[in-house]
Parts: structure tokens; sequence; C-alpha cells
């Protein structure tokens, strides 16, 4: 079909529009289509000069403004062009080779490729690059000058860590390219390109290591990334919406970070990455469950304190999964369970509250989740503010006016905190999902419907995988050797084995002489 | 379908111990009073033998289980058998159901209908059914990864609360051997219902480890049993603990912790339910596999919805009160798993005796 | 797809619509702290101590009782305790209970009028402290107060724990060594009583003696000695307590010592042909005080201290069994020694055990050992 059509316009050129045009011999030509193309891009610098003494060549600069860097391009293209192409000797030029020596001898830039086509051009002037065309050859020059403003590197807002290296990725793809190669310097780390997006045209890098990375997973990756056909690739969950293997469900088969240390360590255990033009997020895959548990920071301190962390830190994620509904539970149906004494003071603390202990529940938790929303979204001069007046001005009325009890205000201020100790942002989303989930299951059955929701949840977890790996490897299947690094911390000394991936190719991390097994 | 040691090993234990461990206590108690923690002890031998048995078995049948019994016994007959053994992991699902719901209702929940419990555990296990077989081995191992801990916890827990070893005394006396052979034959009876791993230790992806798991299995139900039963003699003792439905039950609700954490039965059952969950899916899983083997169909997952409704109305019809359904239970203990799980068996490993040890191609076809 | 979805979301909502009544809220319900029951002419009169909800701020300051003891009636137990609901608007959680008071009247009736509520019901717990009335029924004492604790039924439970750690005369009894105790042959049930006393106008509870039972009746009672002595016959280790015994130096003077830990052995042994029941109580103690100076406290004279001490616990041993031995009850539960023994001689015995328990010969040893004496290691030296 394509080859007709091919066919049927080269028969009447007319018809071909100027983006499939290849670059004519003619400047003109090439002028015209590409201000066709370029109408109403005000950000646009195209310059027609011409250079040579003797042998005088019209060529053609084009690129965006802001975009490219525009002292390289008026100090390497424009001057060394104008100027320094008369302090060479003139008899080596010729109308027909001045292509060619411009591309070796007089562009002093370091990113040099030909193009062919109007397209080519134009994606290129798009990213940054200044393509030069000169009068007479269907060839294109494009250099790369790609320099825009952009953030500074900063320490990721969401990610904060007190020990350790605290670069996060910035929106520029280059930048993070540079990041990660500074800290790999193995010609094995390797960052394929591909393009995504019909018009955006984003540049989206699958880094892995090869050698370590198991070939069928990475693949798959790719090829589930070449079947996505979008208009635009805005951020990296664009993309991991495509490619997830399970797409109709709250847990999350990817990790998304901006810290240049975690990729790194992932990559270092056979994981891949994806990241994309312009946004800060990089995709990690495949993560199992238990993962999210584990804070990049857990690594760079003793592994004594660090493991007690993460229990800490595990303790706070059941917390936060199940405080309010075993509370609820506890309280319409289970009394007996809460000791005497205690229970006095919260029968006590109930007294007049006129909702029952599930809606009171209900309401507060919706509260706190307003509140965080809302703190999230305000300007950063009232946020604090806002929630601060919400969370006392409103927790301490309701209070006072007896709608709710103070016991349950205490309930959930600690599911709260609870819920901002687990690491990574993924799991968080899916304790406050699951969490409502629990609540309603503990106000119909109770402790048995909790439990039920658990297994339930338990059984949906077990099912899923993300990129075949086994969504709550190595808890289930059970695999002992990883477990102590689950748990608890294992020492750097002890961790002879990467963590196990199906298809692995290398999964010895040191060698040392008893253990050389793979 | 491949399943690694540790996944056999959960299978094994799911198949028997969260019922027995609710169950046996009770019989052993009943039959033999303070003698019967000698009863488990004395059950691991025929426990072992039937375990052998089983082993031998699946070395020398080139087929999983239900395919198993038309090689042994010939397409026809085999069919029959198979058949039958549909109906009977059809009932073992409902009666365990039932058993386990009446616990539910008899401990905490005593004024929510028996449909909605049934109803909502189905529900799971239909879930759990339709999730696939790989999730449901793997949502056994997390029960067990939970489930077998904290069981021993609580008996360790419940051990210091009011132990009296003089309960235990005097050791061996006042017993009737009628009694005594009848806990041992029950304690066999009821480990036998880890029958249907014949079907699975087919798939182990490791053979050579089939032997280690189902001594690690049998360890640790015997382990369960004898601790269950030992304990319950030395905190409530025998006389008292009698009287009881559910006597290790009671147990949990002595558990007094600093004077401050009581009443933790309820705790105790929630952690329970998942036993009860894998237990319920495993034999209802079971009857789909057989029946899907069987009748030759392509897929189990379109008959777990209408087995559901078999099951729940069974569970519901089986008896109708307790003591009914304690009596319809020892019944279904006795005669269903003696013949179902120990007589055919039997019959197989006498079978296999007089088969040729498997061609090598076949072994190796396994292996892979 | 969609069937399936519209299928379970109806499903769920009937599930919810028909469990969510189950549900007993906080403010529905009322927590009993204490249970008793009586028996009047064949009707049960089941009591409950409720502990009054009380919202936080107005708590402490007024002086009435935080709790309520209501009394309801019926042929059974059961209907008894449900029977009060007719004029009590919330619904009682006995699991809170912690005591268990057993009327006077029941107990000396038969208890099987409400053994079986006891052993049946899931709301009762069986690690309850259980205690009998004494001179009062069950509702009195449950409606009687208590110095400083809120809930006289939970005080009922502290003060048997407490005095056993530092006064040592009663065993608490929990409602599963009570049933355990009728359930098992060879062995009777003994219960602490709890008795009224008067002061200012208003009723206080105290501890007073032991109720011994006999199969289903309570048939007489222990003093505090009898007590004491039934407290040094639990076979066993124990910890905690103290005794006086006359100072040696003197029959005026005492000298109080302190228990910290004894060890009691009860064995049967056969001496010519007779079946003699062998008990050795190991006792180690500190000295706590004395009275007068006759007696002066050094190195040699602590031999004879303890000896004197020894011939005390034997004294009270002897007394319990004595009176056990009267009321033809083995609350002792040696009918389960001698079964654990000798189970072939127990079951010659077994059917008319009580007979041979009261006529049984007895050897108490007892030995006591003195550890520290606190302060001061000497007597205390007067001088003028």
């Amino acid at each position: 079909m394509r080859y007709i059509n091919k066919k049927a316009g080269q028969n009447n050129e007319t018809k071909t529009a100027p983006i499939d045009l290849p670059i004519s011999k003619s400047l003109q030509d090439n002028i015209d289509a590409l201000s066709t193309l370029l109408t109403g891009c005000s950000d646009v610098v195209m310059k027609p000069f011409t250079f040579g003494q003797e042998v005088k060549v019209d060529g053609f600069l084009i690129y965006f403004d802001g975009l490219a860097d525009r002292r390289e391009v008026e100090e390497n293209i424009l001057k060394s062009l104008t100027v320094e192409l008369n302090m060479i000797p003139q008899d080596e030029l010729s109308q027909v080779n001045v292509f060619d020596y411009l591309q070796q001898h007089l562009v002093t830039m370091a990113e040099l490729k030909t193009l062919a086509s109007i397209q080519e051009v134009c994606e290129h002037i798009s990213s940054g690059d200044t393509v030069l065309l000169v009068n007479g050859f269907d060839r294109g020059l494009v250099a790369g000058t790609r320099s825009w403003q952009t953030r500074p590197i900063d320490a990721p807002e969401n990610e904060v860590v007190i020990f350790g290296p605290k670069e996060g990725f910035t929106e520029t793809l280059r930048f993070n390219t540079a990041m990660l190669r500074r800290r790999i310097k193995s010609s094995n780390f390797k960052m394929e390109h591909m393009v995504m997006g019909r018009i955006t045209k984003t540049d989206v890098i699958i880094g892995y290591i090869d050698g370590i990375v198991p070939p069928a997973m990475l693949e798959e990756v790719k090829q589930r990334l070449g079947m996505i056909d979008i208009d635009g690739v805005l951020d990296t969950e664009y993309l991991a919406e495509f490619i997830a293997d399970h797409r109709t469900t709250i847990f999350s088969q990817f990790e998304h970070t901006e810290k240049v240390d975690r990729v790194c360590a992932h990559v270092l255990e056979g994981r891949i990455f994806i990241m994309v033009d312009g946004s800060p997020m990089v995709l990690v895959l495949p993560v199992s469950f238990p993962r999210y548990w584990l804070a990049p920071e857990d690594y760079y301190i003793h592994f004594i304190p660090a493991s007690l962390f993460r229990l800490l830190r595990f303790t706070a994620f059941c917390i936060a999964l199940l405080l309010p509904s075993l509370y609820v539970a506890v309280i319409s149906y289970h009394h007996e369970m809460i000791p005497t004494a205690l229970l006095l003071t919260i029968v006590a603390a109930r007294q007049g509250v006129p909702f029952p202990a599930f809606v009171e529940a209900l309401l507060l938790e919706a509260t706190f989740e307003l509140l965080r929303e809302a703190g999230l979204r305000l300007p950063r001069a009232i946020g604090p503010a806002v929630s601060i007046v919400g969370a006392l001005i409103i927790g301490d009325a309701a209070v006072r006016a007896g709608l709710v009890s103070t016991p349950m205000v205490v309930i959930v201020a600690f599911t709260g905190i609870a819920s901002f100790v687990t690491p990574s942002y993924n799991a968080g989303v899916i304790v406050r999902i699951a969490r409502f989930a629990f609540l309603v299951a503990a106000g119909v059955l109770g402790l048995l419907g909790i439990m039920i929701a658990l297994i339930i949840m338990l059984i949906r977890m077990v099912s899923l995988s993300s990129f075949g790996l086994p969504y709550m490897e190595p808890i289930a299947p059970f695999n002992w050797r990883e477990m102590s690094d689950i748990l608890l911390r294992r020492p750097w000394y002890r961790t002879i084995r990467r963590p196990y991936m199906d298809g692995m190719q290398n999964i010895v991390r040191q060698k040392s002489k008893e253990n050389t097994g793979g | 379908m491949k399943i690694k040691p540790f996944q056999l090993y959960c299978l094994l234990v799911v198949c028997s111990a969260p019922v027995a461990y609710l169950e046996i206590s009770r019989y052993m108690n009943s039959l033999l009073a303070h003698n019967g923690w000698l009863a488990v002890l004395a059950a691991i031998l025929p426990c072992f033998i039937f375990m052998l048995l089983l082993i031998q078995i699946t070395r020398k049948s080139p087929q999983p289980f239900p395919l198993l019994l038309e090689d042994y016994l010939g397409t026809w007959l085999g069919r029959v058998v198979g058949c039958s053994y549909i109906l009977v992991f059809i009932m073992i699902t409902a009666i365990d159901l039932r058993f386990f719901v009446d616990f539910i209702e008899t401990h905490v929940v005593s004024g929510t209908p028996l449909s909605v419990l049934v109803g909502v555990l189905l529900l799971v296990g239909l879930f759990a059914l339709k999730s696939g077989f790989n999730a449901l081995i793997r949502s056994f191992e997390l029960v067990v990864l939970i489930g077998l801990p904290f069981v021993f916890i609580i008996l360790i827990l419940a051990l210091p609360q009011d132990m009296h070893i003089s309960n235990l005394l005097p050791i061996g006396s006042m017993m009737r051997i009628d009694h005594f052979m009848l806990a041992v034959l029950l304690m066999t009876a009821i480990f036998a219902r880890s029958m249907p791993v014949l079907t699975f230790a087919y798939f182990s992806d490791d053979p050579g480890k089939i032997g280690s798991t189902f001594t690690a299995s049998l360890a640790s139900y015997w382990l369960l049993m004898l601790l269950a039963t030992l304990i319950t003699t030395l905190t409530l003792g025998a006389f008292s603990a009698e009287l009881y439905a559910f006597p290790t039950f009671i147990m949990v609700t002595m558990i007094n912790i600093g004077r401050f954490f009581q009443n933790i039965d309820i705790l105790f059952i929630s952690i329970w339910i998942l036993g009860i969950y894998a237990s319920i899916s495993f034999f209802w899983f079971m009857s789909l596999y057989t029946c899907q083997q069987v009748f030759r169909l392509s897929d189990y997952r379109y008959l777990a919805a209408p087995s559901s409704l078999i099951i729940g109305v069974l569970a519901m019809q089986i008896a109708d009160n307790i003591l009914q359904l304690f009596q319809t239970r020892l019944f279904f203990v006795m005669v269903v798993y003696g013949g179902f799980f120990i007589l055919i068996p039997s019959i197989l490993f006498i079978i296999s005796l007089f088969k040729p040890s498997m061609p090598e191609a076949i072994l190796s076809a396994k292996a892979e | 797809m969609r069937i399936k979805w519209t299928v379970l979301i109806l499903l769920s909502s009937l599930l919810a619509s028909c469990t969510g009544c189950n549900a007993l809220d906080i403010n529905d319900s009322v927590i009993a702290v204490g249970l008793g029951a009586d028996l009047k002419d064949d009707t049960v009169f089941f009591s409950t101590q409720l502990a009054k909800p009380i919202p936080p701020e107005e708590s402490g300051s007024s002086s009435e009782a935080q709790f309520l003891t209501v009394t309801g009636s019926g042929p059974t137990g059961a209907e008894a305790a449900r029977s009060v609901l007719s004029s009590l608007p919330r619904i009682p959680l006995w699991l809170h209970a912690s005591t268990f008071v057993l009327g006077e009247d029941l107990v000396k009736n038969d208890v099987d009028a409400i053994v079986d509520l006891i052993a049946r019901n899931r709301e009762i717990r069986h690690n309850a402290i259980l205690v009998v009335s004494k001179n009062a029924t069950a509702q009195e004492i449950l409606e009687a107060e208590s110095y400083l604790e809120i809930y006289p039924a939970q005080a009922i439970e502290k003060m048997l724990i407490m005095q056993e750690r530092q006064l040592g005369i009663y065993v608490p009894s929990t409602i599963h060594n009570f049933l355990d105790c009728l359930s098992t042959e060879g062995v009777e049930a003994a219960v602490p009583q709890v008795s009224i006393f008067k002061e200012k106008e208003k009723n206080y509870l105290q501890l007073d003696g032991t109720a011994v039972f006999k199969g289903k009746k309570m048939i007489g009672e222990l003093n505090e000695t009898e007590s004491r002595g039934y407290r040094w016959l639990q076979p066993g280790r124990h910890s905690g307590g103290m005794f006086v015994v006359p100072s040696p130096a003197n029959a005026r003077d005492s000298i109080a010592l302190e228990v910290l830990t004894f060890q009691t052995r009860v064995e049967p042994c056969r001496q010519n042909g007779q079946l003699i029941m062998k008990i050795h109580i190991k006792a180690d103690g500190n000295f706590l005080d004395q009275t007068g100076t006759d007696f002066k406290l050094s190195r040699g004279q602590i031999p004879r201290l303890e000896r004197q001490a020894a011939a005390e616990i034997e004294k009270q041993v002897q007394s319990c069994i004595n009176k056990c031995q009267g009321l033809e009850s083995d609350i002792l539960g040696w009918g389960q020694i001698m079964q654990n023994t000798d189970v072939k001689q127990w079951e010659a015995m077994a059917s008319d055990w009580n007979q041979h328990f009261a006529g049984l010969p007895t050897e108490v040893k007892a030995e006591f050992r003195i550890r520290r004496t606190y302060l001061t290691e000497k007597s205390f030296q007067f001088r003028s």
C-alpha cells in the first residue's frame, strides 16, 4: 500500500507536503519549504548568508531561538564560515567539495551529522540543534547546539534523604544521562535512544547494564514501547500505563524516582529504567511490592540502624493501612479485645458522639485526605498555614462540638503520620486507597471483614506481575535468601548476590572465593 | 505449571493443618482424656508410612493424580473413581467451610446469618480460583508464612498462663486400647488429607526434594498437633477440656499478656481465616482440577462459579445443628478420609509395586 | 464482564445490608466490670456491676458512685441476666468482667444452677476471678464499695492478687480453676470469700475466709489460719506472703517473717501397709520485724527462729488438713495426686475417696530459711 502511494506521489510532486520533501539541491526550494512549514513559529531564526571569497556559496542557517545556544552558533558556525574561511588557502575549496570541507574542517563543533530530508531538519531544530543548508547540496549539516535554560540540579523535594547523595534529575534528558554516566563508568551501561510521540517527538532513553539485565525482559520492554502510538509523551507515566502487565489495578508495577543514585542502584541489580525528556521522573522496572518498603537511605547508613528503621517503616505501613479499620472493628464488634481501663476511657470519650464509629472514621479520614490534597495544591506560601488551620481548627472544633470523639482524632492523626513514613509514593497511594476499602470491610464484618479484605488484597497482589517478576517476590514465591534484605537490611559484605530475576545473566555481585556460584 | 519445593510444602501444610488444629485436640481429649498427646506421638509412625506410600506412588507414576487413576486402574474404572473424587473434594470443601463457619458463629459473630459468612468465604475462594493456579499457590505461601509462626506464638503464649504438669499424669494409665487405636487412626486420616499432593508432587521443579519436603510438612503437622494437644491438656486439664467444643480455642481465650492484653481470641480467629481460606480453596481447586482432568476439559476456571453454588448450598444443608455437624464430620473423617485418602492410595501403592519403574525418557521429560 | 461486576456489587451490597446490624456500637453498650449470681427459692438472681459512662470532664468531680449494679431474676442464669434489659437501655459487655461473685445462698444450695451458664457462655471470661459472698448475697457484694478503686469488682481482683503478694492468706481462684475442680475427680473446689463491713454508713468489701466445696455444694469454710495452711499446701512453687511466729525467747512477743518463695511437695507413701501423705514444705524468707527485746537477732539465733517458723508453718498446715478431713472434702487435690502416682491404689479408693481422705494420716515437714534481715542486721538496741 505504502509503496503504491509513494509512487503516486512521485508522479505528482505538487501534492507532496513540504514536510515529506527531501532536501533539494536548490537552496531557495528548501527555504521555501521550511518557511511554509514554520509559518507562525515566531521563535525560529532563519538566516540566509553568503560565504567564501573566490567561491561564493549561499548558505542558510536555521535554529530555534532559546533552544540553541546563540553564542555557539555565532562563534562556531557563522564566524568560522564568514571569517575563518578566508584564512585558509582558497584553492582547496571548490563548489563541489565545499560541503565536505565545511563538515570536516570548518564547523568547529563536535556533534555533527548530515541530514537528507526536511522532516529531519524540523526534528533537529526542534530539539535545539542548528541546521546549515548549503546551496547546491541535497544534504543539510546539523550541529549540536542544544542549550536551553533549565532548572538547576536540585535535591528532589519528595524524596528527601539525610544521608547519601542528594542529586535529583531535572527536566533535561542530557543532564540526566550525564549524571547517570558519571556514576556508572562502564561501557556496559547502555542507554538506548527512542523517539516517541507523533507530535512531541520526545526523546526516550531505555537504560540498563548489558550483561546483567535479563535479555528477554529487555526485548519485551522494547517491544511494548514500540507498540505505543500516542501524540505526545510528557511524562514517564504516559508510557507506564501502556507497558504495564496489569492495567486495571491500584498496585503500581513501576518505581518512580527522581534520585540519580536510586536509579543507579536499580540498574546495578539488573533492572531497566525508562527516562523521558522533559520529565525528571524516571521509571524503574520491574519492581516487586516488598521493595517499596526499602528506602534508598537504608543503604547509606550502617546496617543495624537501617534494619531497625526498616522494621519501623514496615510497622508504620501496617498501621497506615489497618489502624482506622482495626479501631472501627474493635469499637463496633470486638469490645472485649480492648483492655478494660482503655475501653472505659474510650467509652467516656465517645459519650454523646452522634455517629457510629464507622461513619466517624470515614468522615475524619476523608477530611484528612482533603486536607492533604489541599496542602499539596495550595500555593506554597499558604499551604502549611491551611493545613495547620484545617487540622487544628477543624479537629478541635469537631471534638468540642461533640461531632467526633478524641480517640478517633488521635487514631486518624496517627495513621496520617504513619502513612508519611512509607518511602515510596506508590506504596503510599495504595495505602491511601486500600485504607478506605478496609474501613468499609471493618464496618460490615468487623475484624473478620478486615481479614477477608486482606485476603482478597493479597490474592490480587500475588496474581500480579511486573514484567514477569511476581509482584510479591521474594515473599511469594518465597525466597529466604532475599527476604533477609526485605525485612532487615543485609550488610553489604553479605550481599553476595543480586536479587534474583528470571533470566538474569549475572547474579554475582561480589566475587569472593567461597561464593562464586551463580 | 511448576512448583517450588517450598510451595509444595505450603500446599501440604495447608491441606491438613488448619482444620486439624481445631478438631484434633478435641478428638484426642474426648477419646483418651489426658493421654491424647500419646496418640499424637504414636501417630507419627502411620503418618510416616502413609507419606512413604505417597512418595512411592509419585515416583512410579508418569501422570499427575486424577490421570494416574486411569493409568493404574484402567480407563473406565479410573474415570469412575476420578468422578467420585470430584464429589469427595466438593464435600470436603463444603464440610470444612461449614465447620469453620460454625466455629466463628460459636465464638465471635453469633448473630450473623450462616449464609453471609458462607457467602463471604466462598467469594474469597472464588476470587482466588479465578486468579489462577499461580496466584492461588503464592497466596498459600503467604498464608503459611503468616499463619504458622503465629500459631506457634499463640501456643507458646498460652503455655505459661495456667500450666500444670500434673494434668498429664499419670502417663499412659486409664487408656482404652481401642480408643487409642481410634485416635491414632483419626490423626492419620486427617493427615491423609494431603493425598491430593499426588498431583502437585508431579509438577515439582525439583523432584529430588519431594522426600524432604514431605518430611518437613509431616514434621510441622505433627509438631503442631502435638503441641496443640499437649498444651490444651496442660492448661485446661483433661476433664474440663473435654467439655468444650473447641478446646484449643478456649486455651487462647485464657491468654493474658501483662494483665493488659487479654481476650485476644478474635485476633486468633481472624488469622485462622487465612488457614481456612487456604484449606477451602485448595480442596475446591482440587475438585475443579480433577473434573477438568477426568472429563478432559480445556480449563477449570469456568467451573468455579457454578460449583460455588453447589458448595454453598451443601455447606448450609449438611447439618441442622452443631452437634449433628460434629457427628457428620467424624463420620466423614473416618469413612471418607479412610476410604478415599488411605484405602485407595494403598491400593494404588500395591499396584505400583507390580508396575515397571518409569522409563528414563519419561523421567527426564518430567524433570524438565 | 459488566454482568459480573453488577452481580458482585449486588452481592456485596446485600452482604453489607445484612451484617452491619450485627455491630454493637460502643454507645449502645455498657461495660460490666463484675458479675454475680444468687439463688432464692429456685429463682436465679443475676447481678451485673456496670461502669457508668462518664464524660472525661465530669469524671472525678462527682462524689457519687461511678458504678451501677443491676439485678435480674429468672428460672435460669441466662434468663435472669437478660431480663435486666427490660429496664436497661444498653447491652452489658460481660467480657470485661474480671470478677464473678457466687452468692452464699447459691453455693450452699447447689451451684448447678449457674455452672452450665459459666462454662457455656462465651462472654464469661474463664480467667476471671471467682469469689463467694459471705454473710451477704452476691448482689449486696456488687453493690458495696471499696477503698480507692472506682469499680469494686475490679477491687476484689486486685485485693486478691495484692494480698497474695504481700500478705499471703488466700489463694485466688479463677472460673477456670473452679470448673476444673468441679469436673475432675479427686479434687474439690475452694474459693475465697468476700464479706461486707460498714464504715460511715457505707458498705465496704473485704476478703474473709475460704469457702470449701464438696461436689456441687459449699459445706464449710476455712478461717484465716486454715486459709494460710491451704496456701502452704498448694503443690509447686509459689512466692510472696508473710506470717507471724511467736518469739522463741518468750511467748508474749511475736516476730513477723516474710515469705519470698516456698515449694511444696505432697507425696503419698506406704508405711507399714498404711497409706500416708507426706508433705514437705521448703520456704525462704526475710525477717520483717519483731516486738519486744528479748529475742536478740544474731547468727546463732537464726536456726532457733527457723525451727520456730517451721513449727508455725506445720501448725497452719495441720489446722487446714484437720478442717478438710473433718469436712470430708478433698480441696487439697490429694485424690489427683494419688491418681497421678498410683493408679491401681486410686482405682480401689476412687468410689469413696472422701471417706479415705478423711482418715488419711499425714506427715508434715516444713523447713524455713531466713535469707535477709533488711536494713538492720541485729535487733534494735535500746540504750538510755
